[in-house]
């Protein structure tokens, strides 16, 4: 059974690239109403379904409110109990070769560039390797930020459209 | 006064409604037909 079977078992899933980026070793999945899952379910999602195939990372794009933790950054998710602790980018998901692809130089500040101007809480589309410490809480590295965000019924079109 | 407060925080949460857009899965395969081609 190809992984993109088994990853169609996930509950409401929405969206699964039909085509995988081999070259990258890379995946797309989106989950219906946006919906917030751990990296770790994920990944043990994967190893369940027993085609040999391990997760080595998930890169995710999230949309929520930026806000200052103390001398932390944190992007929350309303209408969830997640809060992604924000962080610069240390190795990207995507792999060139079986090794990390090098960031570019605008990935490697993407994290400084939405610090350093932070005033008030706004909301971000940010886009980043999602990984788990071990006392459990989330951290997302920023990879790429955007001030501007769409609707969530444009999103849901272009699921749609793309399904 | 309550109701004004109820609409207020409702129509918050859905400017800042939040949304994973996509995940991206970094995927280790033994063979390259495991990622589906």
């Amino acid at each position: 059974m190809p992984i993109r079977e088994g990853l169609a078992r996930l509950d409401g899933v929405a969206f699964i690239s039909k085509v995988p980026d081999v070259k990258a070793g890379t995946c797309e999945l989106r989950l219906q109403g946006g919906r917030f899952m751990d990296p770790s379910s994920l990944s043990n999602h994967v190893y369940n379904i027993r085609v040999g195939a391990r997760v080595r990372g998930v890169e995710a794009t999230v949309a929520g409110l930026v806000e200052r933790s103390g001398t932390n950054f944190v992007l929350k998710l309303p209408g969830t109990n997640a809060v992604l602790q924000l962080a610069p980018l240390s190795r990207k998901v995507q792999h060139v070769a079986k090794q990390p692809q090098p960031a570019t130089a605008e990935e490697t500040s993407a994290f400084s560039t939405l610090t350093k101007k932070f005033r008030k809480p706004r909301t971000c589309t940010i886009t980043g390797p999602l990984r788990q410490t071990p006392d459990g809480s989330l951290v997302l590295e920023v990879r790429n930020a955007s001030g501007a965000r769409t609707s969530p019924s444009a999103a849901t079109r272009t699921v749609l459209n793309r399904l | 006064m309550k109701l004004l407060l109820t609409f207020l925080i409702a129509l918050a949460s859905t400017l800042v409604h939040a949304e994973v857009r996509s995940y991206t899965l970094g995927i280790d395969v033994n063979c390259p037909s495991g990622l589906g081609e």
